[in-house]
C-alpha cells in the first residue's frame, strides 16, 4: 500500500491509537473497530480505548524478508492477549527469542515503522516490549 | 431432490518449476488425461470450473483460456478461489451442479503458475492472507509466519519437538520420492538435512514448508445417472463440506487447531453418517494439507484421526505411513509433491481416487479395505476448509 499524507491522516485513529469497538449487548471487545460485533451480530457498539497491556500467547521469529523489512531482520512477531481478552498480531521489540515464552507480559509501544522516500513521511506502528 | 456425483475420470501434470509451458497447456496435461480416463468427449461436457488464485500469473481470466484451449467453450464456466483451498472450492462447484440437477457431466480443473512472479512477489502476495493492516503492512509477518504462531503454541502446549515436526517432512517426501507426478520425485530427506535446513519463521524451517509450484489437475465428474455409460468403477463423492475462519488470525479462540477444518470434518461425517468418534477406522487413506509440516498434525487432530493434543503421537509411531491406522499424504502431500494454490485441492481428490481404485503409483499404494478416502484442504490459515469424503460404494447403498 502506498503510503500517502491523506492516507494516514484518514486513519490515524486506528493506525496510531489501540482502539476496539465494546459491544453494549453482550459487552464483549471486537478488534479491529467495527461497527457490528462479532460475538453476537449487535450493531450497538462503541469505540474503546484499550491498555495496550497484555501477554505473550505465541511468537515467531521471521527470518524471511519481506520488501522494506530488510532492517529489522529477524524480528520477532507475536500474538498477545490483552487485558481486555482480544488477542491481537504484532512484533515484539527490546527482548531476545529465549527470554520469550507463552504468558511473558507486555506492553504496547510506538515504534517507527518505515519512511517513505519520496514524500518524507515516517510510519510509526504499534509493536510491544516487556513490562 | 438431489443425487449422487461420481468422479469418472482423472487427470494430473507433473508439479514443480513449469516455465516451460504456459497456463493453457499446463491445464491441457491434466484435462485431456481425465478426458482420455473418462472417455467423456469435449462435446459431452456441460459445465467446467477453474481453481485459481492467479495474482502471480500473467492470465486474467484463467477459465476462459484454459476453456478455449481445451476446447469446452462455449459450455458455461467460471474461475474459483479460495485461497489455497481453491481446487476443492472449484470441486464443490462442479460436484454442486451435478447435484442440483441442472447438468449431467462436468470437468472440475485446477491449475497455478506461481513461477510466473518472482519469488518476493509471490512471498509478498501469500503474506496478505489475514487482515491486511494488523497482520501484514505493520508487522512484515510472511505467510509461513502464521503457521509458525500455531507450532510454537501447539509446541508449548504439547510437548511436540522440532525432531516430531521433521518425522512428518520426512515421511512425506518419502512417499513423494515416488510419485513420478511430484515436485520432489525421487528425492527423499533425512532427518539431519531437516534439522540443518534454512530456518523461515521459528520453529519452522525451509523442510517445513511446501514449496512454490506450478502445477495442473482435473476431474471429470457425472451423475448417477450416466456414470454407467462411462465406467463400471465409479468414485463417488460421498460428502462435502466446508466452512469458514475469521481473517485475522488473531481473532481464532484457539492456536493449537484449525476451527474451520473442525466444522467442516464433523458436518462431512455426518453428510456421509461415518461416526466421528473413530472416523480413520471407516477410512482407508487420506490427503491432508500440510502446508507446513505442523498443518499435518493440526489436521490429524481436527479430523478426530487423534485426540487433541495426541496427533504428534500418531507421526511419532508411525500410524500414519502405509501399515498404520490411516495412511496419510503417502501422494507425498503439499510439502513433497508440491502447492501449486488451485489445482492443490483438485490433485488431491486425483490421488484419493486413484487409491481407491488401487492405481497409486509403486510404493505408494494403501490398503484399500473400506472402500474410502478422505481429503482436507485447508485455505490461507484456516479461513476456508473443504473436507471430502470419496467412496467406491454409491452413497445410500
Ligand atoms: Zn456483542
Amino acid at each position: 500500500m502506498r503510503l500517502t499524507p491523506p492516507i494516514l491522516w484518514r486513519s490515524k485513529g486506528s493506525f496510531y491509537q489501540l482502539v476496539a469497538s465494546k459491544c453494549e449487548e453482550c459487552g464483549k471487545f471486537t478488534f479491529p473497530v467495527q461497527s457490528v460485533c462479532m460475538h453476537c451480530g449487535s450493531s450497538k457498539v462503541i469505540q474503546e480505548k484499550l491498555s495496550g497491556r497484555g501477554k505473550v500467547v505465541s511468537f515467531t521469529v521471521n527470518y524471511q524478508h519481506r520488501t522494506g523489512f530488510e532492517k529489522e531482520m529477524p524480528q520477532i512477531i507475536g500474538l498477545i492477549e490483552l487485558e481486555e481478552g482480544i488477542t491481537i498480531t504484532a512484533p515484539i521489540v527490546e527482548v531476545s527469542p529465549d527470554e520469550l515464552k507463552e504468558g511473558t507480559e507486555v506492553t504496547a509501544c510506538l515504534r517507527r515503522a518505515r519512511a517513505d522516500s519520496t514524500n518524507g513521511l515516517i510510519q510509526y506502528i504499534f509493536k510491544f516490549r516487556p513490562v | 431432490m438431489t443425487r449422487n456425483v461420481a468422479i469418472i475420470g482423472t487427470g494430473h501434470s507433473k508439479f514443480g518449476v513449469r516455465t516451460d509451458v504456459n497456463m493453457q497447456e499446463l491445464a491441457w496435461e491434466a484435462v485431456s488425461q481425465a478426458l482420455e480416463e473418462s472417455g467423456v468427449e469435449q462435446k459431452d461436457v456441460e459445465f467446467f470450473t477453474v481453481g485459481n488464485a492467479g495474482a502471480w500469473s500473467s492470465e486474467n481470466l484463467p477459465a476462459i483460456v484454459v476453456g478455449e484451449y481445451c476446447g469446452l467453450n462455449p459450455k458455461g464456466t467460471m474461475r474459483v478461489e479460495a485461497a489455497c483451498a481453491t481446487g476443492s472450492a472449484a470441486l464443490r462447484d462442479a460436484y454442486l451442479a451435478i447435484k442440483s440437477g441442472e447438468v449431467d457431466i462436468a470437468i472440475a480443473i485446477g491449475v497455478e503458475q506461481m513461477h510466473q512472479s518472482p519469488n518476493p512477489t509471490v512471498v509478498e502476495l501469500i503474506g496478505r492472507a489475514g487482515n491486511y493492516f494488523w497482520e501484514f503492512e505493520n508487522s512484515g509477518l510472511t505467510f509461513p509466519g502464521y503457521y509458525a504462531l500455531y507450532a510454537t503454541a501447539y509446541m508449548a502446549k504439547y510437548g511436540a519437538k522440532e525432531e516430531d515436526l521433521g518425522l512428518v517432512a520426512i515421511k512425506n517426501h518419502h512417499y513423494g520420492s515416488m510419485n513420478p507426478y511430484a515436485q520432489f520425485y525421487g528425492k527423499e530427506i533425512t532427518m539431519e538435512e531437516y534439522l540443518k535446513s534454512r530456518m523461515v519463521a521459528y520453529p519452522l524451517k525451509l523442510l517445513d514448508s511446501s514449496p512454490i509450484t506450478d502445477g495442473a489437475a482435473a476431474v471429470v465428474l457425472a451423475s448417477e445417472e450416466v456414470v454407467k455409460k462411462y465406467t463400471d468403477s465409479p468414485i463417488w463423492i460421498e460428502a462435502q463440506a466446508a466452512a469458514s475462519g475469521s481473517a485475522n488470525l488473531s481473532r481464532r479462540d484457539d492456536f493449537t487447531s484449525i476451527e474451520a477444518a473442525r466444522i467442516a470434518a464433523k458436518e462431512a461425517y455426518k453428510r456421509a453418517k461415518i461416526d466421528d468418534s473413530e472416523p480413520w477406522k471407516s477410512m482407508d487413506v487420506a490427503d491432508v494439507h500440510d502446508c507446513f509440516t505442523i498443518a499435518e498434525i493440526l489436521a490429524y487432530e481436527d479430523l478426530g484421526f487423534a485426540n487433541r493434543g495426541e496427533g504428534v503421537k500418531l507421526i511419532r509411531e508411525g500410524q500414519t505411513k502405509i501399515g498404520g491406522k490411516i495412511p496419510v499424504n503417502v501422494d507425498g502431500g503439499l510439502k513433497a509433491k508440491g502447492h501449486p494454490i488451485g489445482a492443490t485441492g483438485v490433485s488431491m481428490a486425483v490421488s484419493m481416487a486413484r487409491q481407491l481404485l488401487g492405481r497409486a503409483p509403486k510404493g505408494t499404494q494403501a490398503t484399500i479395505r473400506n472402500g474410502r478416502a478422505l481429503s482436507h484442504n485447508v485455505g490461507g490459515t484456516g479461513h476456508y476448509a473443504y473436507v471430502t469424503i470419496y467412496s467406491t460404494r454409491r452413497p445410500g447403498n
